[in-house]
């Protein structure tokens, strides 16, 4: 088990697209099974990203705290879009269509880091009568880090900003 | 329960129990009208109490007589008591049993067992429905796949055994109790939405021993190609019934898997979504009706399967989730009629009273957004139907509700302990087109359907229906409401808030001379999440637990 610092992570989003803008790449011992593609640069477990090189403004926001797979694909462009369908399959049983809602709170508009995100989505959480099993035994790491990010994009959907 | 008490007992009820002596002697003869001995009173799966102290005339002067508490509260008190000479044996959240006092409330003896730890990481957590008493013994089927037996006496274990393998068939626990037929106690298992393969499983009631295994998945090489059947889901989440006259278990099956995206598993996809007829003995297949061949909405067959005599025949009255009413002759499992109950069904338009073809099946589809009605959680959820023989009304809760629905392909092996196999890319509880989700209790004859009365509620009643010799329905809604209405017309004659809703099986016995109302109280299942979509306002109730017995001075 790893255990992560808490950060605060204001901005993240704008960090993690400033990533993607400048990632490059790389190949990843042990994530042999994701495909290298342009559209989903990676960050080398044992380089962090490479970001504030190059975009200064940003390096304060960096999710350096994270673990390397963690950063890696929050940094992804298309891991929201990747872990959609697995939301639906898993998820939305308990947290409605988008995460708007079920018996939990809403999961839509809220600014949570991402690593309260997967840790809570890895060993699971319990309130009162409700309860959510952990996914640790049931979806390896990635698909946890995906799932944050797509809980992340729910921060931006249009109904947020009112 | 000898035959002297009974006769006794009848000449006390009078006109009702002959009348009632005559059309099932059998199931009747070894009852104790002051018990509710089994999970659906009797095998014929009334929920019905001949009791009548309480009556029309009296039921407003119900109070509280006590009140127990299991402790726990993860997903409230789903389970049907079972009282047996005035002493109520319930199952709170994580399988802890207590024996209870009927009169007092007071705790007899507890029991937890040690859960497989592995019974925190699956879908399905901490809810069972109840405990089966029988044999001197009270039996559980476990959280994590065993049937146990505890003494009836000291809830010490008599004999436990290990029935399935969480850890390679996921979700295969037991969320009902076991029941009896006969020397056999059988059950089967939840998760007919997981990739697995659903058994019912039999074991001689008195030691544990395995007696047989029925395969809910038709392994003859038709109902499945390939091997989707390996993954086909399955099982009889619910409890059956036992015809002691001709050694028959009546039970109804889940449905097939991946639900909503079926293009694996082209065939009629046996025996999913069935009413089994199966010798108790041996586990053979004596008959089966398959209410739902090929479901690709989720129409599992699991709820209570009721016999009613009509015109000289024994019938079944069974609800399947898809909004129809299945009558069948008992003796052969053909159809007499099929009626519709839900108000919005277009997953066909129409299913054929005499043969039961599906007519034009509205089916999900990959890519393109359907909205079908009713939603997976079907016109009712698991809470069961009552029937009372004196107005021979059937009671149920109904609801009118759709889910959007996009089909998609699922990879089989990524699918999880905590996992769901439903093949979709959306799935959404909504309101029927163009009007607004609605609930209702209705009164109606089992047969024709025709309505006798009916009640509208503001959100789905989860409980499940009781009604008594005393003209009167009882029935609980999610904000902790218990009714109790006039059998014949449905006026409100008494009403009480528990303060959580009821999730459960209320049930009626007679302890001490006095006749009790016994209401599981404390909301939880997963089910009212999935329904906050078309119900935003069952968002914020609360949950709890708390075992209410209510009783007149
Ligand atoms: C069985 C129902 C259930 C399922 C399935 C489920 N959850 Fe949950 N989830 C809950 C409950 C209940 C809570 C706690 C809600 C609360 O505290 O209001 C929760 C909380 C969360 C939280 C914390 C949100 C907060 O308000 O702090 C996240 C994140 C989350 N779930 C993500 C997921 C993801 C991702 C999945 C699918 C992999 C998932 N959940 C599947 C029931 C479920």
């Amino acid at each position: 088990m790893r255990t992560y610092t808490p950060r605060t992570l204001a901005g993240a989003a704008i960090a993690f697209s400033l990533f993607v803008l400048t990632a490059t790449t790389l190949a990843l011992p042990g994530h042999a099974e994701v495909p290298a593609t342009p559209a989903a640069p990676a960050a080398d477990a044992a380089t962090p990203p490479a970001a504030p090189a190059a975009a200064p403004a940003a390096a304060a926001a960096a999710p350096s705290g994270l673990p390397p797979l963690g950063q890696e694909v929050l940094a992804a462009p298309d891991s929201a879009k990747i872990a959609e369908i697995t939301f639906v399959q898993n998820c939305a049983y308990c947290h409605g269509n988008q995460g708007s809602g079920g018996k939990a709170r809403s999961l839509q508009c809220r600014d949570m880091k991402p690593d309260y995100l997967f840790e809570t989505i890895s060993n699971g959480k319990k309130r009162g009568s409700l309860v959510m099993p952990p996914w640790k035994e049931s979806m390896d790491e990635r698909t946890r880090w995906q799932l944050a990010a797509y809980i992340m994009s729910l921060k931006n959907l249009p109904s947020c900003t009112k | 329960m000898g035959s002297v008490r009974n006769f006794a007992t009848r000449a006390v009820f009078g006109g009702v129990l002959a009348a009632f002596a005559v059309s099932a002697a059998p199931a009747i003869a070894e009852e104790n009208p002051n018990d509710w001995p089994k999970y659906y009173r009797d095998d014929n799966a009334w929920r019905y109490s001949p009791l009548e102290q309480i009556n029309k005339a009296n039921v407003g002067k119900l109070k509280v007589a006590w009140i127990h508490q299991p402790g726990d509260i993860q997903m409230g008190l789903q389970a049907t008591p079972i009282v047996v000479d005035g002493v109520a044996y319930y199952v709170g959240p994580n399988n802890n049993v207590f024996a209870v006092d009927g009169a007092t409330g007071k705790t007899i003896w507890k029991y937890k067992p040690e859960l497989d730890p592995i019974v925190e990481t699956v879908f399905y957590v901490a809810a069972s429905r109840g405990v089966t008493v029988g044999h001197g013994m009270v039996y559980l089927g476990s959280l994590d796949g065993r049937f146990i037996a505890l003494d009836q006496k000291t809830g010490a274990v008599k004999w436990e055994k290990q029935i399935t393998d969480l850890k390679s068939c996921y979700g295969c626990l037991f969320s009902s109790p076991p029941q009896l037929a006969g020397d056999i106690l059988y059950g089967g298992t939840t998760g007919g939405d997981q990739p697995i393969q659903g058994k019912i499983y039999a074991v001689n009631a008195k030691t544990g021993e395995p007696a047989w295994t029925f395969n809910t998945i038709n392994e003859d090489g038709k109902s499945w190609p390939g091997d989707s059947g390996k993954v086909g889901g399955g099982g009889a989440w619910l409890p059956g019934v036992y015809d002691k006259k001709t050694d028959s278990i009546l039970i109804g099956t889940s449905n097939a898997a991946p639900d909503f995206f079926p293009d694996g598993r082209k065939g009629d996809n046996l025996y999913t979504a069935t009413i089994l007829n199966i010798e108790a003995k041996t586990g053979k297949l004596k008959w089966h009706y398959q209410e739902v061949p090929h479901d690709t909405w989720d129409y599992d067959s699991p709820y209570e399967i009721m016999t009613i005599e009509h015109e000289g025949k024994e019938l079944l009255v069974h609800l399947n989730k898809g909004g129809f009413v299945f009558v069948l002759d008992k003796a052969t499992g053909k159809p007499v009629n099929i009626w519709q109950f839900a108000q919005n069904v277009n997953w066909t338009s129409g299913i054929d009273p005499k043969t039961g073809e599906i007519k034009d099946r509205n089916e999900p589809e990959v890519g393109k957004e359907k909205t079908l009605c009713p939603y997976l959680l079907g016109v009712r959820s698991w809470n069961a139907a009552a029937y009372n023989p004196k107005t021979k009304l059937w009671y149920s809760n109904a609801m009118e509700v759709c889910n959007t629905v996009v089909a998609a392909p699922q990879e089989v092996d990524k699918v999880g302990i905590a996992g769901l196999y439903l093949g979709v890319s959306k799935l959404e509880a909504v309101p029927p087109p163009g009007g607004k989700a609605s609930a209702r209790l209705d009164a109606r004859d089992p047969i024709t359907g025709k309505v006798k009365w009916s009640v509208d509620y503001e959100l789905p009643g989860l409980g499940s229906v009781l009604t008594t010799a005393g003209g009167l329905v009882f029935n609980g809604d999610v904000r902790g409401n218990i009714n109790a209405y006039d059998a014949d017309n449905g006026k409100v004659l008494w009403s009480f808030n528990a303060g959580s809703g009821i999730r459960s099986g209320p049930v009626s016995y007679s302890a001490g001379g006095k006749q009790y109302i016994l209401v599981p109280t404390g909301l939880g299942s997963h089910a009212p999440g999935f329904m906050a979509s078309a119900f935003p306002a069952i968002k914020g109730l609360p949950g709890g637990a708390a075992l209410v017995a209510f009783t007149i001075d």
